[in-house]
């Protein structure tokens, strides 16, 4: 688990040289706007332009946009700078609203790498790479829940110095990692939620392999309108029930990811992977017990 | 590092040494005796109006005994015109009434589809299989 | 077999006079246990208006259900169950009112995000006060569920043993055990990133 917390580090004076050496690298398109930022714009209600930062993924000419809300995700517009870039949609998750794209000429992004996790922690300074250069930020806590309706993954809230930068832009740690990318400015105060690293990654394992994100299912239920993470059925013949899970078990914790509520529990599944099993601790009654499920794919109702 | 169970409890016993400031029940006892004595008019007028009929009555002498009887009788013909009579009451076969008792149907189960910050009521209510 | 006397309610003689309509008996009551019950509320509520509203409806309502009171239990606990009934049915209509308002967001405008996203709060510096410490652990404890909350009130801030709990609760001791564990571990968590060695 990677802490993203390193408040002694002078990240200024190391973040100016990584910016220039992503300036200065060959055939590179970065997002800072020293030569022409990738940009994708999508078609929007009223015939206005939602436009996102496009970031390279891992390892290759795979760009990841954020499709804003009720934007037309089927017929993106890839562009560096103004110049129309081809490409072809790879898939899009509308769980997410993450797209992903296949760059097919004319452009070799620099593949930038990820954070595996960026852990418990939700407080760290980070460097947003918008359009007119660097700007400092910082997360500030998890959103979970926004107005009484439960997310189905937990974003993190950001603060900016200045205006919220677009969405898709990659939020970077002291190291040049991505760690968030912009999903929605929050209209406030200099305020932004962002898609954590791990939850970008976890779309593009599914997306990139099969165009579509595939959930891991465990077959147990919660209800949402209760505090506790308590489950309320098992269903038959699946992973929880074959694990021995009871109702009236409450979670503790999924994986690496403490449980306290149902929102916490819903992100937590969120990540689930069928076939890759998953430690899940839970009480009965005074017991702290423990099992090991393996989630399979969403059966069909 | 997480605090030890010890320690939050060390730490919540703390807390039971909170009160309110000085002075506090002083004032609380004020309040309460005046809202007791509110209470005490707000049912003392309804006692009232009750023995305000009651006194009225009473206050009418020899007429009182029409009035009364004037009031039996009425009540005695709403009584017997609301009555259905015997004859005009069809002797139904007594029907089979099955009391099983139906749980109410679970609310829609409302899941969050989409990761969307607009607000509305999908996703914080219902049962959700994950 | 002979059942042991219950032992008196050493409140006999205040019952019995605010029975018979000494109001100074009541006051006396309201003295002895005022802070106990404001304890209870306030830990629950965490909110001080609402805690002198809620006491004031507390006593008004043993007062008049005094006549009714046939010493089955001490008035200690009789008033005490009164307190978390009405505690706990004036904090669900407070959510419901919260939740009603929060959700007549107008979607085109944002709104403040601390207002209507609930988040971890992020500590970025280590907590060396203790003063702080106790705000982290009040935030904590209003992020617990109401029945969670009740017991860590009743048992480690209020000193009541699991028998009392279950007693006023109407439950088993070991439900109240295993809600007390659970919160523990909620607590704990929650409390993670604000923890010095020295505590």
């Amino acid at each position: 688990m990677v802490i993203l917390e390193s408040p002694r580090r002078r990240w200024s004076a190391r973040l100016l040289g990584l910016c220039l050496g992503f300036s200065f690298s060959a055939g590179f398109a970065d997002p800072v706007g020293v030569s022409p930022r990738l940009l994708v714009n999508f078609s929007a209600a009223n015939g206005k332009i939602a436009e996102s930062t496009a970031v390279p993924v891992e390892g290759d000419t795979i760009l990841v946009v954020v499709v804003a809300a009720g934007a037309d995700f089927s017929n993106p517009k890839l562009l560096q700078g103004s110049r129309p870039v081809p490409a072809k949609v790879i898939g899009h998750d509308p769980v997410s609203r993450l797209q992903f794209l296949q760059v097919q000429s004319g452009i070799s992004p620099k593949s930038f790498e990820w954070l595996g996790d960026t852990g418990d922690s939700a407080s760290a300074s980070l460097i947003a790479m918008g359009p007119g250069g660097p700007v400092k930020c910082r997360t500030t806590g998890w959103v979970k829940q926004v107005g009484g309706k439960i997310l189905p993954l937990a974003l993190f809230r950001v603060t900016f110095v200045g205006a919220v930068p677009p969405p898709g832009t990659p939020l970077m740690d002291d190291v040049g990692r991505v760690a968030a990318v912009v999903f929605q400015d929050a209209g406030v105060a200099s305020t932004g939620y962002a898609i954590p690293a791990e939850a970008v990654r976890r779309v593009q394992r599914d997306i990139c392999t099969s165009g579509q994100l595939v959930r891991g299912w465990l077959g147990l239920s919660l209800r949402a309108e209760t505090q506790s993470p308590q489950v309320v059925r098992v269903l038959p013949e699946s992973p929880a029930s074959a694990a021995g899970i009871q109702p009236g078990d409450v979670l503790v914790s999924v994986g690496s990811r403490q449980i306290s509520d149902y929102a916490d529990a819903a992100n937590a599944f969120f990540y689930l992977v069928p076939g890759h099993p998953v430690k899940v601790k839970l009480l009965r009654g005074v017991d702290q017990l423990e099992y090991s499920l393996t989630p399979t794919r969403p059966v069909a109702k | 590092m997480k605090p030890s169970v010890e320690q939050i409890g060390s730490l919540l016993a703390l807390k039971r040494h909170e009160r309110p400031e000085d002075g506090y029940w002083q004032d609380f006892l004020c309040d309460f005796h005046q809202n007791q004595r509110e209470l005490a008019v707000r049912k003392s007028g309804l006692m009232s109006f009750a023995s305000r009929i009651s006194g009225w009555f009473s206050d009418l002498g020899p007429s009182k005994w029409a009035y009364g009887a004037g009031l039996a009788y009425a009540s005695i013909a709403a009584f017997a015109l609301l009555t259905p009579k015997e004859a005009a009451v069809q002797k139904m076969a007594p029907s089979q009434i099955n009391y099983q008792v139906v749980p109410a149907p679970a609310p829609p189960a409302e899941q969050l589809d989409q990761l969307d910050l607009s607000p509305s009521t999908q996703g914080n209510a219902g049962e959700q299989v994950f | 077999m002979f059942r042991q006397p219950r032992p008196p309610d050493p409140d006999q003689d205040f019952i019995t006079r605010a029975q018979q309509g000494d109001t100074r008996a009541f006051d006396a009551l309201i003295l002895k246990y005022g802070d106990k019950l404001y304890g209870l509320v306030y830990n629950m509520t965490s909110h001080k208006e609402d805690t002198h509203d809620l006491l004031q409806e507390i006593f008004a309502r043993s007062y008049q259900s005094l006549g009714k009171f046939r010493g089955s239990s001490t008035f200690y606990t009789w008033i005490y169950q009164i307190a978390v009934n009405l505690t706990l049915n004036f904090l669900k209509k407070r959510k419901r009112r919260t939740g009603l308002s929060l959700n007549d967001l107008d979607s085109s405008v944002q709104q403040d995000p601390a207002l209507i996203d609930t988040t971890h709060e992020a500590n970025p510096e280590k907590q060396t006060n203790l003063n702080e410490l106790q705000i982290k652990l009040n935030e904590a404890m209003m992020k617990l569920s109401e029945p969670h909350r009740m017991v860590v009130t009743m048992f480690d801030i209020q000193g009541m043993s699991h028998a009392e709990i279950a007693k006023v609760l109407k439950t088993s001791e070991g439900t109240i055990r295993s809600r007390l564990h659970y919160a523990h571990l909620q607590l704990q968590s929650a409390l993670q990133n604000s923890w010095e060695e020295r505590f």
